[in-house]
């Protein structure tokens, strides 16, 4: 019980750091950041030029 | 924040200090690298799932909902389409690279042959069609060059057929003009198209000279002197007169002047000719550009779009803030997944999403480096 309320306390100290676009590191884990994805021009198989939207995405680098 | 912070918040949010944080993060770190070690993978509601890779690195899928609120912003946006499909038919695309070096080459080598050895032209035709697939080089590069192959030596099978053709030409003259076999029907219309045009610029030529010349005639035959009616020119600036020359009468009949013996006094035309001249001036204004009144949103244009804000009065506030500075703002909310409202904020409409990248250029920072284009739905 105790370890469901620490993980849940744990998980939404970094998913408010996240929202928030912020940096967490956590010792023997990694790192979660959030990284921005300019937009930028696809070409599609069939031919179609289609300019893909820009996009906020988590990203997560394991600890070595 | 970095592992000390991150500890110090944790203990914030336990009720705890932070030696009891400490602990209870380090558990569940153990506990996730522990279960990621054994099954591959390990769930964390609320945040994602861990996975061991191939290479022993470990990888997180983010939870759907999480990575939703991070993207807020972007949220339900979907590509914008620049360039329709290409019209490349299917089996030019299954054309090997190989294939077409080979048929670029045979194109090539046809050409040289062509200039350096005349007499055996027709011999090294007939190879070339039985060396070449059937139909393979015209599909793969339809590009030809018809120019090339206009000068060709007569036939002893053609000499035979001497009789004349239209025009005074004989038929073997003609003959020798389409004479090249490879040619198919569409590369022969390629002629056929520039003399079609000109037949038919010819015609309307005529009809259009013929047709002044009839209204002049007709015009001199009515007993109207409309050069000597004192029609007053109403001071108007350049602006106006110059839409009026766009506007239609309202009444035909009403254009035709009275005898000159007639006491006139000016009809006010210029006051029917008011309102569709506005028409007239909106038409040739698109409100396109960065900067201006926003009068009419655009459906199909593009904006730039600077703020994306949850907080509808906020979002208000920003859109006033951009119009004051000069910018043509438009407002509109977007509804996202799970019933979240974004109100997004966008600047400038535009007729093309270059046109778009080029006014971001004109932006002050910080909209300069943090926008997205989105077209007007």
């Amino acid at each position: 019980m105790t370890e469901k309320k620490n993980e849940k306390e744990i998980v939404a100290v970094l998913a408010g750091n996240l929202k928030k676009h912020g940096k967490a590191q956590i010792n023997r884990l990694g790192t979660f950041s959030v990284s921005h994805q300019k937009q930028k021009q696809h070409q599609e198989k069939d031919g179609r030029i289609v300019m893909k939207p820009p996009a906020d995405i988590i990203t997560f680098t394991p600890e070595k | 924040m970095n592992h000390d912070e991150f500890v110090a918040l944790l203990a914030k949010a336990l009720g705890s200090d932070k030696n009891e944080a400490s602990r209870a993060l380090e558990s569940w770190v153990d506990a996730v690298l522990l279960e990621t070690e054994k099954s591959g993978s390990s769930s964390v509601t609320g945040l994602g799932t861990f996975r061991k890779t191939e290479d022993g690195s470990m990888i997180l899928e983010p939870d759907q909902s999480l990575a939703m609120e991070v993207n807020h912003k972007y949220a339900g946006m979907s590509p914008i389409e620049i360039s329709p499909p290409s019209s490349v038919p299917p089996e030019s695309q299954e054309v090997s690279e190989d294939k077409l070096q080979e048929a670029v080459s045979e194109e090539t080598r046809d050409d040289t042959d062509q200039e350096t050895d005349s007499e055996t032209e027709s011999e090294k035709e007939k190879e070339k069609e039985k060396e070449t697939a059937p139909g393979f080089a015209a599909k793969a590069y339809p590009y030809r060059e018809p120019f090339a192959r206009r000068v060709y030596e007569a036939d002893d099978s053609d000499d035979e057929d001497t009789s004349a053709g239209p025009f005074g030409f004989s038929r073997q003259s003609i003959k020798k003009l389409f004479r090249y076999d490879n040619w198919d029907n569409s590369e022969k219309m390629i002629w056929l198209i520039p003399i079609a045009a000109m037949l038919i610029i010819a015609l309307l030529l005529f009809f259009h000279f013929d047709g002044q010349r009839l209204s002049r005639t007709h015009l001199g035959d009515q007993p109207v002197v409309q050069n000597e009616i004192p029609v007053p020119i109403p001071e108007e600036d350049e602006g106006d007169r110059v839409i009026q020359e766009f506007v239609p009468s309202p009444d035909p009949v009403d254009e035709v002047a009275p005898p000159p013996d007639l006491d006139v006094t000016p009809e006010p035309v210029e006051d029917a000719a008011t309102e569709p001249a506005d028409e007239v001036i909106r038409d040739f204004a698109l409100p396109y550009g960065l900067k201006g009144p926003e009068d009419e949103v655009l459906i199909g244009a593009y904006t730039i779009v600077v703020h994306s804000l949850r907080n509808e009065r906020k979002s208000e506030i920003e859109k006033e803030r951009l119009e004051n500075q000069g910018y043509k703002a438009t407002r509109w909310s977007a509804e996202l997944p799970g019933g979240i409202t974004t109100y997004r904020v966008g600047i400038g409409q535009f007729q093309s999403v270059s046109d778009a990248e080029r006014a971001v250029e004109e932006l002050p920072e910080p909209f300069r480096s943090n926008n997205f284009i989105i077209r007007i739905r």
